[in-house]
């Protein structure tokens, strides 16, 4: 089963992102509320993914991709983006994200872009 | 500045905050008559919104940097947001706004419809914006209004003001949607067809 750390600093939204992922057969084994706490908690848990929101309080998702990347170049990261935010995801791209989802989020299109970044 | 260009970023905007809102609360979502928008200055705006005694709300106020530097301001009434977290799912359905998880989701919700408005700004004057992390306050809407209009009234120019009717479900939400560009802001908005 592959493991998922979850970053998003919307309690609700970490909370949906969840469900889908565990009724579509993942195991989310860990949840970080900003990039700083992204970083700290991939360091501990190692996770298969993480998927990370870009506009965070303290660490924004970007600098957590690059802080994350510099230390495990192997890293699979994929950012959850509002609307709107077409330049942030391309500088996220640019970081070594390697796909991203626009929020809300859609079961469907999480569940494609997992497989994908798996395949 | 030129109305159809402001009503079709009104008309955009609402199409993708329908769109989005009825992907988070999981229900059907419309707009409920023609989106509007208006440019006002701060005086028109201080008349407008002295209008009505407001009561309690919820206020979502997102500062945005780039080329449309500016502030937003999104209000809904104490009772359309008591009927909202009743639609939120997976919250409990007696929990209030003051509950951290439904707090979280009208925040979404809020950002959402900036996003949506601010997004559909963008497209049509093809400038770039980037969104802070929005704040969030339930209190005197009244109190809110005068707070953040002394605060931006040093900086900014016009404001745009959208109107906005949603039926969520089967009931009507009214909310208010005020765009604080900066002056630089307007002045590029007005250099990319919005004269």
């Amino acid at each position: 089963m592959k493991k998922i750390l979850v970053v998003d600093d919307a309690s609700y939204m970490r909370m949906m992102l969840k469900e889908i992922l565990e009724d579509n057969g993942y195991e989310v084994i860990g949840e970080a509320a900003n990039g700083a706490e992204a970083v700290k908690k991939y360091q501990e848990l190692m996770p298969d993914v993480v998927t990370m929101d870009i506009t965070m309080p303290e660490m924004d998702g970007i600098e957590a991709v690059k802080k994350i990347l510099s230390m495990f170049p192997e890293a699979i990261i994929i950012m959850c983006s509002a609307m709107g935010q077409k330049n942030l995801v391309m500088k996220s791209l640019e970081a070594g994200a390697r796909d991203f989802v626009v929020k809300p989020f859609e079961a469907e299109r999480i569940i494609q872009t997992l497989e994908s970044v798996f395949s | 500045m030129n109305t159809t260009f402001l009503t079709s970023i009104a008309k955009t905007g609402a199409a993708k905050g329908v769109e989005s809102l009825a992907k988070l609360l999981k229900v059907p979502v419309k707009v409920a008559k023609p989106a509007n928008a208006q440019l006002m200055n701060l005086d028109e705006v201080i008349t407008r919104l002295g209008q009505t005694d407001y009561g309690h709300g919820l206020a979502l106020f997102l500062e945005v940097t780039g080329e449309l530097e500016g502030k937003v301001l999104i209000t809904f009434t104490q009772e359309d947001i008591a009927r909202i977290c009743r639609l939120i799912p997976r919250v409990p359905k007696e929990a209030g706004p003051e509950h951290p998880l439904v707090r979280s989701a009208l925040l979404e919700m809020c950002n959402i419809l900036a996003s949506s408005f601010m997004s559909a700004i963008a497209e049509y004057t093809d400038l770039d914006y980037l969104a802070n992390p929005p704040e969030m306050t339930i209190d005197m809407l009244d109190a809110v209004f005068i707070s953040v209009l002394t605060s931006i009234c040093q900086t900014s120019g016009p404001v745009v003001y959208f109107d906005t009717e949603l039926i969520i479900d089967v009931e009507r939400f009214y909310g208010k949607i005020l765009y604080f560009p900066s002056p630089g802001a307007i002045k590029k908005m007005l250099s990319r067809g919005g004269k």
